[in-house]
């Protein structure tokens, strides 16, 4: 099968640099480019490629926005290229439903292994990307498991007053809530903020949304 | 007076006070120095020595001279018919003036009263006893004289120091700017580098993948400059994270090149300016740094334009000639008067000095100034030394 492709940047020397790589592919065709974000989108209105080359920073229409409106209305596939792997970049193009993000300097192989996997129906991100994506998930996984270490130390009382603490609740309120006499629940704050290690009852409040107790908005 | 000169008179000037009641308290003929003697001599010294406080404590000083001369005045020399001596009034000259030059503001109304009410009691008593007005009433003119030239000196110090401080402030906001400013360049210098590089690493490896034969010659050196290419691009990447401000999102526009200058003043003409823009030999293919730069310095002109000169007609000139950039944008006199916006003025430095900065980083030169008719030009020249230009590739 023939994946048909759509090259999108406005640096002419980037699209020729693209076209030139995947002219001599066997089942790749560049059915079209396009300079700006706008001509990406009617040109895939028209040509329907299955892998659309998207360049971020654009004239008239930005790559970001073209992604979202290529993916909305057409079956084509977008795989971001562009000079910076910055986080927001990262995190806008898979927001506005890019199914890769490559760094255009990234190795010829690369590029073209990305067209197949991405026509494919599968997802890639640029490796360094991924490996700094994947540091985050592990250190955040990390800090979850601290903190349920230390969540173990708590009496089941203690366990309780930690998301109202965390809510915001005073000591009188989660009196109220709690049936407890007010100077209970102060011995219960001092012995929560102790065990956790932390300061005040705004660092208490940190741990807690850090460790996935309370989750903004419940 | 200099600072050293002023040190010097804030011990001297009391010294010769306490010199002169000395001498003439004990070498003198006795006139205004009633016995017990040795008391009277020590409470005048008092009074001058305790002057040496006036700068630091000008107002509890001149109250301790004032109350020490008034003690003098009733308790010593006691016959206000008489006149008294002549020092206790040089002290006092002394006291009224340094509260004059050196009290605060709010410490004036109850450290004038404290100083001059006992002081004008007595003069007014010795008055209704006998003495004469033409010996009473100058002494109070005098005093009165010296506290209010001091008063007027301390404004002219004041109002020195305030403008000391404002051009001090001007010079380190202008210095900011300057900072802020090469940073801006510096960012956006980076990022026209980083592009290029893009397109160098991009095309080396696409040669290399279609050579025939990946073990010779070309394909080594092609795979150099892919990876040498490679490496610096990280670097650029580190570099630019450094450099844009925290917080600050990835920007989704590209950098402008010369060609988007007429998008540059077609929000002029909306605003009401008559606009003519000529440009000259094809500008619009130069790229990288001196086309940016040269954007830049059009749009901060137009920039203080739309600031200073509401409605004003612009002529924007943009001129490629064989060996540099030449651009000039020339306004006549507002037609409306400019929006009273504070600081103003400081964000029009600003816009020169980033243009000075950016000129000056390519060896080109800028005028800028105010015109006869009320207007402003900006005029920049920019050399261009073999400076690139965008090319097609070539296609073999």
């Amino acid at each position: 099968m023939t994946v048909r492709v759509v090259v999108a940047d406005d640096q002419q020397l980037i699209r020729a640099g693209f076209v030139r790589l995947l002219e001599p592919e066997p089942d790749v065709e560049v059915v079209g480019e396009a300079a700006d974000g706008r001509a990406a989108v009617e040109l895939c209105r028209t040509a329907r490629p299955d892998v659309v080359l998207m360049d971020i920073r654009m004239p008239v229409l930005d790559g970001i926005a073209a992604t979202r409106e290529v993916t909305a209305s057409t079956g084509a596939r977008v795989v971001v290229l562009t000079t910076y792997d910055r986080d927001e970049y990262v995190f806008s193009a898979l927001e506005a439903g890019a199914s890769g993000f490559l760094l255009k300097d990234a190795p010829p192989e690369e590029l073209v292994r990305a067209i197949h996997v991405v026509a494919a129906g599968e997802s890639l991100l640029a490796p360094a990307v991924t490996t700094r994506l994947v540091g985050e998930l592990v250190a955040a996984r990390a800090r979850h498991r601290d903190a349920e270490r230390q969540l173990a130390r708590l009496t089941p009382r203690e366990r309780e007053v930690l998301p109202l603490l965390a809510r915001g609740l005073s000591n009188a309120e989660i009196a109220a809530r709690l049936h407890l006499g007010e100077t209970t629940v102060k011995t219960h704050v001092a012995a929560v903020l102790d065990k956790l290690g932390v300061r005040d009852r705004v660092q208490a409040v940190v741990f807690a949304y850090e460790a996935g107790i309370v989750t903004p908005g419940r | 007076m200099g600072a050293g000169a002023a040190r010097v008179s804030t011990w001297a000037v009391p010294l010769a006070l306490v010199a002169l009641v000395l001498v003439n308290g004990l070498l003198g003929d006795g006139d205004g120095y009633p016995e017990p003697r040795w008391v009277t001599v020590a409470v005048l010294m008092a009074a001058s020595a305790v002057l040496v406080a006036r700068v630091a404590r000008p107002t509890l000083a001149a109250l301790v001279a004032a109350w020490l001369v008034t003690g003098y005045l009733l308790l010593l020399h006691r016959d206000l018919a008489v006149q008294p001596a002549f020092e206790p009034f040089l002290v006092m000259l002394v006291a009224f003036f340094a509260l004059g030059l050196h009290a605060p503001r709010a410490a004036l109304p109850l450290g004038l009263a404290g100083v001059a009410v006992p002081l004008v009691v007595v003069e007014l008593a010795s008055l209704s006893v006998g003495r004469s007005a033409g010996e009473t009433l100058p002494t109070l003119l005098f005093w009165g004289v010296a506290f209010v030239v001091g008063r007027l000196l301390h404004g002219l110090r004041h109002e020195a120091s305030t403008a000391r401080e404002r051009a001090a402030a001007a010079e380190r906001e202008a210095a900011a700017a300057a900072a802020a400013e090469r940073t801006r360049i510096a960012r956006e210098l980076h990022d026209v580098v980083a592009h290029s590089l893009s397109v160098v690493v991009l095309h080396a490896g696409v040669e290399r993948r279609l050579l025939d034969d990946p073990a010779s010659s070309t394909a080594r050196t092609l795979d150099t400059i892919e990876r040498t290419g490679r490496s610096a691009l990280e670097e650029l990447r580190r570099l630019l994270g450094l450099l844009h401000e925290s917080g600050e999102g990835g920007s989704l526009e590209p950098l402008p090149t010369l060609g988007g200058i007429e998008a540059l003043v077609a929000p002029l003409r909306t605003a009401g300016h008559e606009v003519t823009l000529s440009v000259v030999g094809e500008p619009g293919d130069l790229v990288g740094g001196l086309a940016l730069s040269s954007y830049r310095i059009v749009q901060e002109a137009l920039t203080n334009v739309v600031k200073h000169a509401p409605g004003a007609p612009v002529q924007v000139r943009l001129e490629r000639r064989a060996d540099a950039l030449e651009v000039a944008v020339t306004n006549g006199a507002p037609t409306r008067p400019p929006a009273a916006v504070p600081g103003a003025v400081a964000g029009a430095g600003h816009g020169l000095v980033g243009m000075r900065e950016r000129v000056r980083l390519y060896g080109g030169r800028l005028d800028s100034g105010p015109l006869p008719d009320g207007g402003f030009r900006v005029h920049a020249v920019l050399p261009l030394a073999g400076s690139p230009t965008s090319v097609e590739p070539s296609r073999s």
